[in-house]
């Protein structure tokens, strides 16, 4: 017997397909937008799940994933029901809870937890597309890398993303992989961390990773690394024509100051300025912007002047305004005004007591912060 | 009575309230409640009762009394009283009465049995408050996260003002950091707006939900407290306008405390244009001026600045802005609005001290730009409105400096006097001493002097003392008392470090000691001041003078070095003007010293051949003066030692004695050698040259100084490496000296000529290049070389090249027909160098064009003007005299034309030109006054008159009468 039902297209592919020219002009924009390749199942083993159907349970079945779906092999050997994981609907998939798995779920230490659940869920992410309605698979996943993510073990958060297609699988699985790409960043897997961005951008439809990415973007900025930030927020950027894309746009172009691409700075604050509507943020955003370019350039009283302008527009919690008193440090050090640059500092302790610009500036030894007008 | 009954019926009077809104009911209810507590102390509904009486008390808004009630009920709990809305409404009391520190125990209890998150929040918010309050704060990162949540208790002006006020104390014990992060927090006006309004939304809907909801009335009434709360908390927050702008001022005075005025004066320029119209806008405005203004914005503080004049209204700081605006006109050269800010501010404030500092501003800006005509029109005209205004002062001072600047002494004396007897003493010293200058330009000496005198004694310490003094070293140098006058020189030094003033009394001094014949003196003096000030500009003229004490003295090659020493020091320093002058007289001198050189090794060479002229050299005094005339570039120690050195010659005359003893033997023992002898005559007799060659290393050794590398090496090399290095204002220094010392001075070759189209590099020349370049240019371009000169002129302004430029400026004015500016450019060239000999040829040609534009009573009295300069009597003299007759011949006075005609024929034999054209031009004359007789007089005159015949006048009279 076989439900053949599976030769229906993915709709984002076909979204995709129906707006190619704008999807073209969008990856001329972002240079690294690619399309996403999920990982090839067909050597992946069968595991064993239970089986209810309508009409009743099934019992536990073999069940290998497949990029369209699953294969539930039949009992007697006389084939395989292909479904597709758009319709998963008429079934309902479970891992059996053994007494193994509960013992494992309940582990207080999440480094043994991991441990523990690792055999058992492991050979499940790759069906982390069937449908959270028709599964307890789901729930396992999600609880499986919410572990590796309170052990800290990026790692093996990061192999877990790579075994399960990220394009198919539920969004509450998948907004997990940009905490793990930010920590990837922070613990130096720095290729690693980009691939998973890259495959996190090109998998999800924008509209919904854009909240994500958005957040990711600026967590990585509040962290200085540049350049995965700066990844994000040009993608994000990309079709910026409001408000809240301008305020992607001059992030962009600050991030590019950053990264000492100058040209392109400067087309990200001409962009921004073709943006007609404002509000403090983004005002107190190109000022922050001419002053980190006025710092670059050693004109640091300028530059204190577009920062202090920065500064009276942002918001006391936008990251901007860790950045501007960032800059406004250096730029009073620079100028060997150590009184004010320790007053900033202080003011950086009590906002952003754990920030990373604080913690450069604290850590760093004041010769080297007096002596360049590198952002550190 | 039935205490049931009782008690529902005072609740009654509650409930009476809520539905009717009927206030009086609440006091029957609160003494029922009393009395039922009262009547039954021990019933079961008591606790309920004392309840509802705090909550009586808590709506009247007496909450000490609802306190005194619910602090027990809360302390030992009853089971008919919920403990929760107890300590609920204990939180509420405690935090509209700003009990903070009371309040804390019971905002932590609330925090911990919350419910809600809203509630929580609401309980964290007021216990932060009453521990920052007492100096604890807490970790800011959870504070940061914690502010940042959207609960309504954040958006109630109380919080807010107890965050505000938390910030204050932070700022007062200084902990400006902290202070900062607390006023950051505190919302401003128009988010609490926002999220009041909101809330109160959100409450309304709620109350309308349960208002007829009799099961749920407990919701009702506590939504409708809570809405009640929250418009009210709006309502006040309406009437604080200033909220918003006081929390800015708060935290820009952090900043300013801190030092970090940029983001102090971002605070404020944002609230100019956010609350133009607010209570405290002028503030504000000025605020933000003030900043940008310390900052050093031009700019920003000009804008702002004058916004702030602009308005009317505006007048707290008036004084303060127009003056430091005035300051920004002053150093970005915007003049034109310096002035009109001036006649501005006069209009609305003659009387402040700011109406004074503009005037000053002002006047110092004509100043500085040589504008002292345009400078006295303003301020007569100024006079005329604020005669009496306490600026009067000012304009009476200025007018006096630009009036005795244009050498017009009498009203300069006019306007000091007045100055000096105005209440305001503050330009009272000045005046004394400028006027003092004013009287001693209307050559009043001794008034001068005595005026002078009491300037010194009246203000000892003032700071034109040091000009005092020098001026009256001068004024008593003129009265011949030259000991004296030591004495006024010598006392610059001691009150002032001006090294310009001091170079000047140096000069005075040594110019004194050389006329006494105290050489020695002098050149310590002078060395002294170099040896101290040598590395400093103002040195150059001592140096320069230095140099001419020793070439006087005989001490070229001493000269020598001391030139060269100013030169290596500021030789590449070509913005040094003072250099291009020393430059010349270095390479002339040096020239001098080799020709001297060469033609006195010539001289020792023909001596020692040469006996007849060595004797004659040493024994015929006409042939040693007409000899060494002639040779004038023989060493003066060779020439002194032939003519005045007495041993020197007596040990030549011997030598030459005895040459001629032996001579006179050779030729008698030749003589007497018979012709068939086979002996050789004797050969002539050989000079002893013992004294010559003793005489030519002692000039040998004096030579040596001389150094090694001649003038014209040491510039060629310097010319070369200017080249390479592409440094073209030392390339044309260099040039302009090797042009100017040679007769006639050479012309700048073809790509000199074009840097006066290279703006950037022109503008790095010197003002000696720039002067010979547009010397040459002013032979085919004197448009465009005025439009330069015209465009450079304060460049040229007290240089050595400032007579250059007026004299250009006025011959090209001349050559363009432009008569008027250029008699302006040639009586600006007298009024500056009123003791040049230029200045005479100024006046001359001042005059001629009078004349021939037929001003023939303004020529005359220029060229009257001449006549009264006994230094230039002689041919200039003699021109005038020659212009003013033929003024007169314009005016068809022949008369008078023949009268000075006549002084030049009897006075002036020796200047054939002029005597020879009075001869031509009188006999002209008197040949209009048909007056034949004398014009054969003259003519006859003039031919007894030797000298004349190759004179132009001649030519003509020839032509006339031949």
């Amino acid at each position: 017997m076989s439900l053949h039902r599976s030769l229906f297209r993915p709709i984002s592919q076909l979204v995709g397909f129906c707006f190619l020219p704008l999807v073209l002009a969008l990856q001329l924009q972002a240079k690294e937008a690619s399309s996403y390749e999920g990982p090839d199942f067909s050597k992946v083993a069968p595991v064993r799940l239970e089986i209810i159907q309508q009409s009743g349970p099934m019992g536990a079945r073999f069940v290998r994933p497949t990029s369209e779906g699953v294969e539930i092999e039949m009992l007697e050997g006389e084939g395989v029901i292909i479904v597709n994981w758009e319709h998963m609907d008429q079934f309902e998939i479970n891992l059996a809870m053994t007494d193994s798995l509960n013992r494992a779920l309940s582990h207080t230490d999440p480094v043994k937890r991991l441990e523990l659940l690792r055999p058992e869920i492991e050979p499940l992410l790759a069906m982390a597309s069937i449908k959270p309605g028709s599964t307890n698979i789901h729930v396992l996943i999600n609880k499986y890398i919410k572990t590796a993510i309170q052990a800290e073990d990026w790692l093996s958060a990061y192999e877990m993303s790579q075994k399960m297609s990220l394009d198919s699988s539920h969004a509450e699985i998948v907004k997990h992989y940009y905490t793990v790409a930010v920590n990837l960043f922070i613990t130096g897997e720095r290729e690693k961390a980009l691939k998973l961005l890259d495959q996190l951008i090109a998998a999800r439809p924008i509209e919904e990773s854009r909240e994500q990415t958005i957040q990711v973007a600026e967590r990585l900025l509040e962290e200085r690394l540049f350049e995965p930030s700066y990844r994000l927020y040009s993608h994000a950027a990309l079709d910026a024509a409001d408000l809240e894309g301008k305020h992607l746009v001059l992030r962009c172009a600050y991030l590019c100051l950053e990264l000492n691409d100058l040209p392109d700075s400067a087309r990200y604050l001409a962009q921004a300025k073709a943006i007609e509507a404002d509000d403090a943020e983004s005002r107190g955003a190109a000022q922050l912007v001419l002053g980190v370019q006025a710092f670059q350039g050693g004109e640091l009283n300028v530059a204190l002047k577009h920062l202090g302008h920065a500064l009276a527009e942002v918001a006391p919690d936008s990251s901007l305004k860790q950045v501007g008193l960032y800059f406004n440090f250096l730029s009073y050090t620079n100028l060997e005004n150590t009184e004010i640059a320790q007053n900033i500092l202080d003011e950086m302790s009590l906002l952003f007591p754990h920030g990373a610009y604080t913690t450069v500036l604290a850590g760093e030894p004041e010769a080297e912060s007096t002596t360049s007008n590198e952002s550190l | 009575m039935v205490p049931n009954l009782d008690f529902y019926l005072a609740l009654s009077y509650v409930f009476e309230y809520y539905e009717k809104h009927n206030t009086a009911a609440l006091a029957t209810a609160a003494a029922q409640f009393e009395a039922f507590i009262s009547t039954y102390p021990k019933h079961d509904l008591v606790a309920l009762a004392r309840y509802n009486l705090a909550d009586v008390h808590a709506i009247k808004q007496d909450f000490a009394q609802a306190l005194q009630l619910y602090v027990p009920l809360y302390r030992r709990p009853v089971a008919s009283v919920d403990r929760k809305e107890v300590l609920k409404k204990l939180v509420l009391i405690y935090a509209a009465e700003q009990e903070w520190a009371a309040g804390t125990p019971y905002f932590k209890d609330s925090m911990r049995i919350a419910e809600t998150g809203e509630e929580r929040t609401t309980s964290a918010a007021y216990l932060l408050i009453a521990q920052a309050k007492s100096g604890e704060v807490v970790d800011s990162s959870q504070l940061l996260e914690f502010f940042k949540s959207p609960a309504p208790v954040f958006f109630t002006p109380r919080f807010n003002a107890a965050l505000m006020e938390v910030g204050d104390n932070l700022k007062s014990e200084g902990d400006l950091a902290t202070a900062s992060l607390f006023y950051q927090f505190v919302r401003d006006y128009e988010t609490l707006e926002i999220g009041l309004s909101a809330y109160i939304r959100k409450l309304e809907r709620r109350v309308a939900k349960f208002a007829d909801n009799v099961v749920l009335r407990n919701f009702y009434v506590e939504a409708k407290a809570k809405l009640e709360n929250a418009q009210a908390d709006l309502a006040a927050l309406k009437k604080s306008t200033n909220y918003t702008p006081l929390l800015h001022w708060r935290i820009a005075s952090i900043y300013m405390e801190m030092g970090r005025n940029w983001e102090a004066f971002w605070r404020f320029r944002l609230m100019v244009d956010a609350y133009p119209d607010h209570q405290y806008a002028e503030e504000i405005l000025f605020s933000a001026y003030s900043l940008g203004h310390q900052l050093g914005e031009n700019a920003i503080a000009e804008e702002l600045g004058k916004r702030y004049l602009d308005n009317g209204s505006y007048t707290s700081y008036r004084d303060t802005v127009a003056d430091q605006v005035s300051g920004i006109y002053l150093e970005e050269e915007k003049y034109d609005e310096l002035y009109q800010l001036t006649a501005w501010y006069l209009e609305r404030s003659a009387d402040d001290t700011a109406a004074q500092l503009l005037l000053f501003k002002h006047a110092v800006a004509r100043l500085t730009r040589m504008e002292n005509q345009e400078l006295i029109d303003d301020f007569q005209t100024y006079r005329e409105s604020y005669e009496t205004a306490k600026c009067a002062v000012v304009i009476h001072y200025f007018l006096g400096l630009a009036y005795l600047i244009e050498q017009e002494n009498e009203p300069a004396v006019e306007f000091f006097d007045k100055v000096i007897v105005d209440s305001n003493p503050k330009f009272r010293a000045d005046a004394s001493f400028r006027k003092a200058q004013a009287v001693l330009g209307l050559d009043r000496i001794e008034e001068s002097r005595d005026l002078i005198q009491q300037f010194i004694a009246e203000y000892p310490y003032h700071q034109l003392r040091a000009e005092a003094e020098l001026t009256l070293g001068n004024v008593v140098d003129m009265l011949g008392d030259t000991d004296d006058a030591l004495v006024h020189y010598h006392l610059v030094e001691p009150h002032t470090e001006d090294r310009h003033l001091l170079a000047r009394a140096e000069l005075k001094i040594s110019r004194i000691l050389v006329d006494r014949r105290q050489i020695d003196e002098a050149i310590t003096r002078l060395k002294a001041f170099i040896e101290e000030h040598g590395n400093y500009p103002e040195s150059i003229p001592v140096s320069a003078a230095l140099a001419t004490i020793y070439t006087n003295a005989d001490q070229p090659r001493v000269a020598l070095g001391v030139l060269k020493q100013s030169l290596d020091q500021f030789f590449e320093q070509t913005e040094i003007h003072q250099l291009d002058t020393l430059l010349i007289d270095y390479l002339k001198l040096d020239r001098s010293l080799r020709a001297m050189q060469l033609g006195t090794d010539d001289f020792f060479n023909l001596v020692k051949t040469d006996p007849i002229l060595l004797d004659e050299l040493i024994n015929d005094r006409a042939k040693q003066y007409r000899y060494f005339k002639k040779h004038d570039s023989i060493d003066v120690l060779v020439q002194d030692s032939f003519v005045r050195d007495n041993d020197f010659r007596k040990a030549v005359q011997e030598a030459i004695s005895i040459l001629e003893d032996q001579q006179a033997r050779i030729d008698t023992l030749n003589k007497n050698i018979p012709p068939e002898s086979a002996d050789e005559p004797l050969e002539d007799a050989v000079l002893d040259l013992t004294e010559l060659d003793a005489l030519q290393d002692k000039v040998n050794a004096l030579n040596a100084r001389i150094p090694a590398e001649t003038a014209d090496a040491f510039l060629e090399n310097a010319l070369t490496d200017a080249y390479a290095q592409t440094n073209m204002p030392l390339v044309v220094r260099i040039k302009t000296a090797l042009a100017k010392v040679e007769d006639p001075q050479l012309s700048p070759n073809v790509e000199l000529l074009q840097l006066w189209d290279a703006a950037e590099q022109w503008a790095q020349l010197g003002t000696a290049g720039q002067l010979w370049i547009l010397g040459e240019h002013a032979k085919t371009n004197p448009s465009r070389v005025a439009d330069v000169l015209e465009a450079s002129y304060l460049d040229f302004v007290n240089t050595a090249n400032e007579l250059g430029l007026h004299l250009l400026q006025a011959q090209c004015y001349q050559d363009l027909d432009r008569i008027d500016e250029s008699i302006e450019a040639y009586q600006m060239l007298i009024k500056r160098f009123a003791q040049a000999k230029e200045s005479g040829e100024a006046s001359m040609q001042i005059g001629q064009m009078e004349v021939g534009r037929g001003n023939a009573a303004a020529a005359r009295l220029e060229l009257e003007s001449i006549l009264h300069r006994n230094e230039w009597r002689g041919a200039m003299h003699a021109q005038a005299l020659l212009w003013i007759g033929r003024a007169y011949v314009t005016e068809e006075k022949y008369a008078e034309a023949h009268g000075f005609y006549e002084r030049i024929i009897l006075g002036y034999p020796g200047f054939s030109e002029e005597l020879a054209m009075a001869f031509y031009e009188d006999i002209q004359v008197l040949k209009l006054m048909d007056e034949s007789a004398s014009v054969q007089m003259t003519y006859e005159a003039f031919q007894l008159t030797p000298g004349l015949e190759d004179t132009e006048g001649a030519l003509l009279i020839g032509k006339e009468f031949e």
